[in-house]
């Protein structure tokens, strides 16, 4: 059985690839129109941005937690959110 | 008051766009008509100058919105904004000869995305490590390094082989901060879930995540093409 760092690495590494590949995307790619300034990810406050992975992943691990104390055992694991 | 852009479609397909589609700070997403095509933009009263994570979400969700009713959208890179509709519509209509030989190409197909973040979980193609790098570096590492050294020629890896004819083209990124690397994939709608089942059938890409169908991203402008 996985301990609770190594589940916690399990739920925050994919939300952590996915979030970076959004902002990614959505910042440095994409048909440019505009003549004004274009944000760069340098302006994305990226502390924030990992204390709020931190959150969501320990929320979702408690709640797995919950789900298996109820059913006896583990769930499988959720896909990732695209 | 402002215009934000969202992205650019095809003005033919802008009827299939769905009702109610609400965007950055709840603002009305409709579609402005400019010559061949629409720009899907939206009424906003200004943005603060702090950039965050809800409104990098929220422009993904209009467009990905859209792919899910079935358009083909170029995504517009984030945070642009026009005095008012009239001057969208006028920057829009200057570009629109590149941009509508674009989707009229590209018609039917959507962005897919396999996102890998360990180095080792990639198809083994051996790079030569460039000088100053070090020998003792993990794989991973030394992968990363690899892909930003070569940022501005081909890349050393690809999945287009592996995955087969169902990828129409391939444009592959270093995600920032060593967080990975992100395969992006051109794939007509159809073929999605073969796409899909290609992907998990590889056991290299066992530990991966596919993100779509999107608009194009990576396919919205032109590059040393891969394809």
């Amino acid at each position: 059985m996985t301990g609770p760092r190594d589940a916690l690495e399990e739920i925050y590494e994919p939300e952590q690839l996915i979030l970076s590949d959004l902002i990614n995307r959505v910042l440095d790619k994409g048909v440019v129109i505009s003549s004004h300034i274009i944000i760069s990810i340098a302006d994305i406050d990226l502390v924030q941005l990992d204390l709020r992975l931190l959150i969501s992943a320990v929320a979702t691990l408690e709640q797995r937690r919950a789900e298996s104390d109820k059913h006896g055992h583990l769930p499988l694991r959720p896909p990732p959110r695209p | 008051m402002a215009t934000y852009l969202y992205g650019l479609l095809l003005g033919r397909n802008a009827a299939r766009l769905p009702r109610g589609l609400r965007g950055i700070g709840g603002s009305e997403v409709r579609p402005l008509a400019s010559g061949a095509l629409a720009a899907l933009v939206a009424t906003v009263e200004g943005l603060p100058e702090r950039v965050s994570v809800e409104d990098v979400r929220a422009h993904d969700a209009v467009l990905r919105a859209a792919v899910d009713a079935g358009v083909t959208v170029a995504a517009a890179r984030f945070r642009q904004i026009f005095d008012d509709d009239a001057s969208a519509r006028s920057d829009v209509e200057a570009r629109t000869g590149r941009v509508a030989r674009l989707l009229e190409d590209l018609d039917g197909l959507v962005e897919m995305r396999v996102l890998v973040s360990e180095a080792e979980d990639l198809p083994k193609t051996e790079p030569t490590p460039a000088p100053g790098h070090t020998r003792d570096a993990g794989p991973g590492t030394a992968y990363l390094e690899h892909l930003r050294d070569l940022a501005d020629t081909p890349r050393p890896v690809s999945l287009r082989a592996a995955l087969g004819p169902v990828v129409r083209a391939e444009r592959v990124t270093a995600l920032p901060r060593d967080a990975g690397v992100a395969f992006a994939h051109l794939v007509k709608r159809d073929d999605i879930d073969e796409y899909r089942e290609r992907v998990s059938a590889l056991p290299a890409l066992s530990g991966a995540t596919v993100v779509g169908p999107l608009a194009l991203y990576s396919f919205a402008e032109p590059e040393d093409d891969g394809r």
